[in-house]
């Protein structure tokens, strides 16, 4: 005789009905939500007309306390700054121990296109197009239209080495006071440096690429730029990224408030 | 029970879940920095230099061939010259390693830039007959071997600043376009005994300090006025006060009250007038026809006239005094502001005034329009400093202070000098 093993519930039957009723109100209460929505659509609310509203007048917030009109301003002297000169990091990564990453390659000639249809011509290959139409735009919608650079790791470190660069010559060119501050604010001069592979000027151009206008102004700049000629003076060293474009290359230098 | 309470919880924490979107990350924000370019084609990688620091023109102001004597006084006047205009660093001479006697009336640039020259001064005198032949030459080491400015001057001997300052002037102009003030005069009074007070001239820098003869005893508010002459308020007799003119035993001018300023400018004369307990301003013609009152009321004292014929004077119809320009308020700070002078800039045309700070008083400026925060504090913490004055090209301030003597300083307050041991009031600058 076989014994007949007895079916025992692994729950009390209290707990399946809560256990019931909980599925069903998780169920039912989201589809009773869409169902409402179907039904009982919300009301459309018309567009109100703008009705013009008097404009509050504002000004700009200052920070400070308010002025005393009883009490005179103070005395502006500007102090020489004691603190160390804050030096740039032009790369994180030493820049002989780094791994030279892929180069873009030299620019393309100016007339590559000219050449390739040049090419096409000479072969008389009669299926040969004129690429006129248009074609999708590389590079960076932000970049530059001159610039050759497709890697944004090279183009920002190019740019904290320009800033270095820029803060190199500025510490050391002295504009002469018999100048007024006003005109220099709308000066400009160009000169083309050339260095060496190691960075050092050796060639600075007479005449100006763009004179500014003021003899005095264009001199102070060529003068600071002589200087590091005469004294054998480095630039920063540039980092790996873009060193191709500094190191033993021309560089063309705009210099004054006037540039900008 | 418990997985019918688990089947619940993770059910509606997907519900939960998929009420709620994803939270993105913001990328941070970046600091924008300069860039360097490498045009297509030319490999020159081109960078943008703002200006660099403001220094002073470095100038050298070598001795002089000729008579020692002589040699020193143009050398001390040109170096004189240069450092009060704020412009240049005159080089210590001991610091020249230029063999001058080879170099003749010619530099040697390389040889100039060495010791840190960017200009050099150069001159011979000699004795023609009577006069005084004096060759000055300004040199650029920048600009090369050949002198940029060359001047000659016959004078009499004792006349040779008055030369120096004539080309110093030049050498201003060569730089800046416009030429200096050095040479000219201010006037001002200055008490000489009791209750005494007399009218003082001195020179632009410092020299020449002299009294200029008064018919009266107490002699006030000096103005230079049409061909250089001087004019002042001075007492009379009967009490009451007359405009005088220096050389002249009588008043050029006697209102009917006391005349207690006078100012000169724009073709036009203002004439301070108190009677019955309030002073106000006329303007006429330099002869004092025509007169007219452009205050009405009150204490209304210190006319100046700008370069346009403007009139700044000090009111307190405002309650104290206070600068005003054409009946317009422009000092907006401070409860006592008196003694205005047109300063013309090169920057822009500023008004100098004295202000009560305290027990003391300072040098400050102010826009001719009186715009909110245009007032600047040229001096402070050093004494008390007083009626201050701005030479004609208004590079220079001049003024009184309690430092013991007649300063002169930059339109910013900057390179303070005494050049005299004398002080006064009511100081003007001739020419402006």
């Amino acid at each position: 005789m076989a014994a007949r093993l007895a079916w025992k519930p692994g729950y009390e039957g209290d707990e399946v009905a809560l256990g019931f009723a909980l599925a069903f109100a998780l169920h039912a209460i989201p589809i009773a939500i869409i169902l409402l929505r179907v039904y009982f659509p919300a009301p459309n609310v018309e567009e109100q007309p703008l009705v013009a509203q008097p404009v509050i007048g504002a000004t700009l917030l200052k920070l400070g306390k308010p002025i005393d009109p009883k009490r005179l301003p103070d005395r502006f002297v500007p102090r020489q700054s004691t603190a160390p000169r804050q030096q740039v990091t032009a790369s994180r990564e030493e820049p002989v121990h780094k791994n030279a990453l892929v180069d873009a390659g030299p620019p393309p000639p100016p007339d590559a296109k000219d050449s390739d249809i040049k090419k096409l011509i000479a072969k008389s290959d009669p299926f040969a197009e004129d690429g006129g139409k248009d074609r999708p735009v590389e590079g960076f919608a932000n970049g530059s239209d001159a610039g050759t650079e497709m890697d944004p790791s090279k183009v920002h470190a190019g740019s904290v080495y320009a800033a270095q660069v820029t803060a190199f010559l500025k510490e050391r060119w002295q504009i002469p006071t018999v100048i007024s501050q006003g005109e220099v604010n709308r000066l400009c001069v160009k000169y083309t440096i050339a260095v060496d592979p190691r960075m050092r000027v050796w060639f600075v151009q007479q005449t100006p690429g763009r004179p500014s206008g003021n003899d005095l102004f264009d001199d102070s700049a060529r003068s600071m730029l002589q200087k590091l000629v005469d004294d054998h003076t480095a630039l920063p060293e540039p980092p790996p990224e873009v060193e191709t474009s500094y190191r033993g290359q021309r560089i063309s230098l705009s210099l004054g408030d006037g540039c900008r | 029970m418990r997985l019918s309470v688990m089947m619940a919880v993770l059910g509606a924490a997907a519900l939960v879940g998929a009420a709620f979107p994803a939270i993105a990350q913001q990328p941070a924000g970046s600091t924008p920095l300069p860039s360097a370019s490498t045009p297509t084609g030319g490999a020159v990688t081109s960078i943008t230099v703002p200006s660099g620091t403001r220094a002073l023109f470095k100038i050298a102001c070598a001795p002089v061939v000729g008579d020692a004597d002589t040699s020193k006084t143009i050398t001390g006047t040109e170096t004189r010259d240069f450092t009060l205009s704020s412009l240049f660093q005159v080089l210590d001479p001991q610091s020249f390693t230029a063999n001058l006697a080879v170099e003749g009336m010619s530099i040697d640039p390389a040889s100039w830039r060495n010791v840190g020259a960017e200009g050099v001064v150069k001159g011979n005198a000699a004795m023609r007959g009577s006069q005084l032949h004096v060759e000055l030459r300004l040199f650029v080491v920048s600009r090369g071997a050949e002198a940029v400015l060359s001047k000659a001057y016959d004078v009499a001997p004792g006349s040779l600043r008055s030369a120096v300052h004539q080309f110093d002037n030049e050498v201003v102009k060569w730089f800046t376009g416009t030429p200096g003030s050095f040479g000219t005069r201010m006037v001002f009074s200055a008490t000489v005994g009791r209750g005494q007070k007399g009218i003082y001239s001195i020179d632009s820098d410092g020299q020449g300090l002299g009294r200029l003869p008064a018919t009266t005893n107490v002699a006030l508010a000096p103005a230079v006025g049409p061909g250089g002459s001087v004019y002042y308020a001075g007492g009379m007799a009967d009490g009451s006060y007359g405009l005088f003119r220096v050389g002249s035993p009588v008043p050029v001018m006697h209102a009917a009250g006391l005349v207690f300023g006078v100012a000169f400018g724009g073709g036009k004369m203002a004439l301070v007038v108190s009677s019955n307990g309030q002073s106000d301003i006329f303007v006429g013609s330099p002869d004092g026809s025509g007169l007219k009152a452009v205050t009405n009321g009150g204490l209304n004292t210190h006319p100046a006239f700008g370069p346009a014929g403007q009139l700044a004077y000090v009111s307190n119809q405002g309650g104290n005094p206070q600068i005003y320009v054409d009946g317009k308020r422009v000092s907006w700070r401070g409860t006592y502001n008196m003694a205005p002078a047109w300063c013309n800039d090169p920057e822009g045309t500023r008004i100098l005034f004295m202000g009560r700070d305290g027990a003391t008083w300072d040098v400050f400026s102010v826009d001719p329009g009186g715009s909110a925060g245009s007032m600047k504090r040229l001096t402070q913490d050093q004494g008390s400093n007083t009626y201050p004055a701005c030479s004609p090209d208004g590079r220079m301030v001049a003024f009184f202070s309690t430092r013991g003597g007649l300063f002169t300083s930059n339109g910013d307050g900057m390179n303070q000098n005494k050049i005299a041991s004398v002080t006064g009031e009511s100081l003007r600058w001739e020419g402006n």
